[in-house]
């Protein structure tokens, strides 16, 4: 069995007094997609930060392919070059990402910024612009991007190193169903890449399309891990890590009562 | 562009380009000096925070402030980030701004985009950096006493600048002339230059700044005290203290608005005559009437004849020797002086390493 | 009383669209816009210096008109400049230029208006004008980006060209919050508010927004670091100069020339 490219050991982080991640111990496999699972405060952002390495645990280790993710191992260039190369997160606020004054400047930041051969870094976005279909974006700046605009450029800024892992932090928030399905589209197309896939996200309609494999997170805390089937079955489980709500609600012209569910969207 | 006069961003064609190269070659060094100063202190952080601190300086100059006396005005913001990011990230925020504002959307000119620079960012953020260090003291970030001295920081930079700007403009007509005569760039010499702009700055863009600055800080120690930290090293976080308040918001007042008010007072001050002023009738009779009436020794007294050309003031008389009004010249002595006495303040507490209440 | 709001909320409506404006005509054919950037930043730099520089009204008049000229081959409509440019100069320097018609001294020709005294107003008002024509032909023919890489011939450091690029793309997210900041009071507020609630309200609205701010350039680090960001800037520039660009270069540097012999 091969090393897994991540393995947790007792992984905290403190944000000043607050414990935002709480001894988490996980191995993630080498080529699996994942979705990490939890409401709004559970650490999923924070626990995708510290997989960038770009947070450093207060407690436990963190390694990748084996090598442990430190300040020290970052000072070095050849080291943080080589790791931000390989592993990319797209964040959830695309504003955040989108940093530069055009589309094209921005699919260029990372090879800029790794010293690539100004032909090979021209070559490479236009591919990845085409393949994205947003090469007719190239020379608009960011504040005139759509919000599937933006999603997909920011993929794009993130594809085009070519990376091992991509690390997702709510790929579909806020964006309208088209576009939506068009982030889907591609995260189901990864399954087969070789890449290694994370996807943290509160959309449990998104889970078993994108997901073999599933985390609950909770406070901090892992809470359940497993088949995505399994775990989205267990209402109870659901329900305590705040995933899905029980309100009250009709059905056709029944009397209001209230059972757990979620919103979904509709498959025609 | 603004048709406001609220904060002058010098256009093009007021300044000679003798002037802007001198105010573009003054405000390198400062440029130089803080990207490496930021670079040290912020490291890969400071590409990020400038721009966006930056973006911040620029939407706040759009604000339109109401101000007390129900007037509205525009502020440069200059305060607020030299007490949040420190003088040497301020002079680059605020610069970097104002050249934006220059080039993109065409308020200042871009000649004048040192001129404005030297002004509103760098003499600007030194200015309200020394001002709310000196006033702020030791005190606790919760203060009371550190809103009123970033009321005063914003007060007095923005006046700084203004002041700066006067004067550029106030020597221009005494430089260059075309062959008629007719001055070549802004035509109002320095007794007409100085007043017409504090004018406007003592009253409304004064005003602005300090309700913006002092209101900033005031939200910030309430809702995230820790961007107030980087300006108040050795701040005693014991209970804020509010019995200062009052008498310290006098102090500054007084210093500031009642200088310009010293006009009014008519002759010369008391005790502050020249040797000449004892043979002049006129002087004579001004110095019985401030005398209880009692009538002044028929010569200067021999002491004062001696001392007094031992030491020509630089200014004598209160006005440099160019200006044609003494009024006028009072007022930049007192603005000049109000500067100085706060700079020796400023050293005076380095040196004695502050100390608390 | 919200007239601070709705005046705060039309500035940021009008930079917004002044913007919008800006791309839109760099991007459409015209004269100007075809140009190298670099020959262009340099150019009218070059004719922004001779008009501030000039001794002589003919000399600013002459290169106004050139400034038109070349506005109406790049397809910025007259009216475009007159609302943008020429109004605004007029208004602001105008009413600073008048009282030196009465003031300055000199040669009287009536009313207490000296000769020098015209001359100086329409030095003020001629330079103010054809500059700001100048400089705004350079934003409405150039995109943002361009512009700012083609500083480089200033020798401007790469790191400050790279901040005013992220500052231009952060003024249009922090304009979009404030904007929603503010309309949110406006329809919030009823009556008349007495003037220190008014203060009140518009210092913490700056409050939220610099917390906001300096918070979102904290992500803004982060997302940079991940992409390999270690504090050296690169920019990726593609200016190539045509034969084209040769001959406005030369146009450029004639213009100027020739204005500073004429104006000798």
């Amino acid at each position: 069995m091969s090393l897994p490219i991540f393995q947790l050991r007792d992984v905290s982080f403190y944000y000043e007094t607050v414990r935002a991640i709480d001894g988490v111990s996980l191995d993630i496999e080498a080529g699996k997609r994942v979705a990490l699972l939890g409401a709004n405060g559970s650490g999923k952002s924070t626990l995708l930060r510290l997989l960038d390495g770009l947070s450093f645990p207060g407690a436990g280790s963190i390694a990748f392919r084996g090598q442990p993710l430190t300040e020290e191992q970052f000072a070095g260039d050849p080291f943080a070059f080589d790791f931000h190369r390989r592993v990319g997160l797209v964040f959830q606020n695309p504003d955040v990402q989108l940093f530069n004054p055009t589309v094209f400047d921005e699919v260029a930041f990372g090879p800029l910024q790794m010293r690539w051969s100004k032909s090979e870094i021209v070559s490479r976005v236009s591919a990845v612009l085409d393949s994205m279909e947003i090469a007719h974006l190239k020379d608009r700046p960011p504040h005139r991007l759509s919000g599937g605009e933006k999603k997909r450029v920011a993929l794009a800024s993130v594809l085009v190193l070519d990376p091992e892992v991509l690390l997702l932090d709510e790929p579909t928030a806020a964006l309208d169903p088209r576009s939506q399905s068009q982030i889907i589209d591609l995260l189901i197309g990864w399954g087969d890449g070789g890449k290694t896939v994370i996807t943290a996200t509160h959309d449990l309609g998104l889970v078993e399309d994108i997901a073999d494999h599933c985390v609950i997170l909770q406070s901090g805390k892992i809470a359940a891990a497993g088949n995505p089937a399994e775990l989205l079955a267990d209402q109870a489980l659901l329900q305590s890590a705040n995933l899905i709500h029980a309100h009250r609600h009709r059905h056709g012209d029944e009397i209001a009562h209230s059972h757990p569910h979620t919103h979904p969207h509709w498959h025609d | 562009m603004r048709a406001k006069l609220s904060t002058v961003h010098i256009p093009d064609g007021y300044l000679s380009p003798a002037t802007c190269a001198a105010l573009y070659g003054g405000a390198a060094p400062f440029w130089y000096l803080s990207l490496q100063r930021m670079k040290r202190a912020f490291n890969t952080q400071m590409v990020p925070l400038l721009s966006v601190f930056a973006a911040f300086s620029f939407i706040i100059m759009m604000f339109n402030l109401p101000l007390p006396g129900g007037t509205t005005g525009h502020a440069v913001g200059v305060g607020i980030a030299a007490i949040v990011l420190g003088p040497w990230a301020s002079i680059l925020g605020i610069s970097i701004a104002l050249i934006i504002q220059a080039v993109f959307f065409g308020d200042g000119g871009i000649t004048a985009i040192g001129a404005n620079c030297f002004n509103m960012a760098i003499i600007g953020s030194l200015a309200a950096y020394a001002v709310y260090r000196v006033i702020a003291g030791r005190a606790p970030i919760a203060s009371p006493r550190r809103i009123v001295a970033a009321g005063a920081a914003g007060y007095v930079a923005i006046n700084l600048a203004a002041l700066a700007a006067a004067i550029e403009f106030g020597i221009q007509p005494l430089l260059y002339h075309d062959a008629t005569g007719a001055p070549l760039y802004a035509p109002y010499p320095l007794h007409i230059a100085i007043p017409a702009m504090m004018i406007g700055h003592l009253t409304i863009a004064g005003l602005a700044e300090m309700v913006i600055s002092a209101g900033v800080v005031a939200y910030l120690q309430k809702s995230e005290p820790s961007l107030l930290r980087r300006t108040a090293p050795g701040a005693d976080d014991g209970n804020p203290t509010a019995g200062s308040l009052r008498r310290l918001w006098i102090a500054v007042a007084v210093l500031l608005i009642l200088t310009p008010l010293g006009i009014l007072a008519a002759g010369s001050a008391w005790g502050e005559w020249a040797p000449e002023d004892f043979s002049s009738p006129a002087a004579r009779t001004q110095i019985a009437a401030a005398s209880g009436s009692q009538s002044p020794p028929a010569e200067a007294p021999r002491g004062l004849r001696a001392l007094s050309s031992f030491w020509t003031a630089p200014m004598p008389r209160y006005a440099p020797p160019f200006l044609k009004s003494p009024a006028f010249g009072y007022v930049l002595s007192g603005m000049a002086g109000t500067g100085l006495i706060l700079l020796v303040m400023v050293f005076a507490g380095f040196l004695m390493g502050g100390r608390a209440g | 009383m919200t007239g601070y709001i709705e005046r705060t909320i039309a500035s940021l409506i009008r930079a917004s669209e002044r913007a919008a404006i800006a791309e839109q005509v760099a991007f459409s054919a015209g004269a100007l816009q075809r140009v190298d950037p670099r020959v262009k930043v340099a150019g009218l730099f070059a004719l922004i210096v001779v008009v501030a520089a000039s001794r002589r009204l003919r000399v600013i008049a002459a290169l106004f008109v050139v400034a038109a000229i070349l506005a109406a081959a790049s397809n910025v409509r007259m009216r475009r400049l007159a609302g943008w440019v020429w109004s605004p100069v007029l208004i602001f320097t105008g009413a600073i230029a008048l009282p030196a018609i009465f003031l300055t001294p000199g040669r009287a020709i009536g009313y207490a208006i000296t000769e020098q005294g015209l001359r100086a107003a329409a030095f003020l008002i001629g330079r103010a004008e054809t500059a700001s024509t100048l400089s705004a032909l350079l934003v409405l023919t150039t995109p943002w980006p361009w512009v700012l890489k083609a500083l480089r011939i200033f020798r401007c450091p790469m790191i400050v060209v790279a901040i005013l690029g992220m500052t231009y793309r952060y003024i249009f997210v922090i304009l979009q919050t404030a904007l929603e900041m503010f309309e949110a009071r406006e329809s919030r507020t009823v009556g008349i508010l007495p003037p220190s609630e008014r203060r009140r309200l518009a210092s913490s609205a700056a409050g939220v927004l610099l917390s906001k701010s300096v918070q979102m350039s904290g992500e803004v680090h982060l997302a940079m670091r991940s992409r390999g960001f270690r504090g050296e800037i690169h920019l990726l520039q593609d200016f190539r100069a045509r034969t084209a660009d040769w001959y406005w270069l030369a146009g450029f540097g004639l213009a100027a020339a020739a204005s500073i012999w004429w104006g000798r």
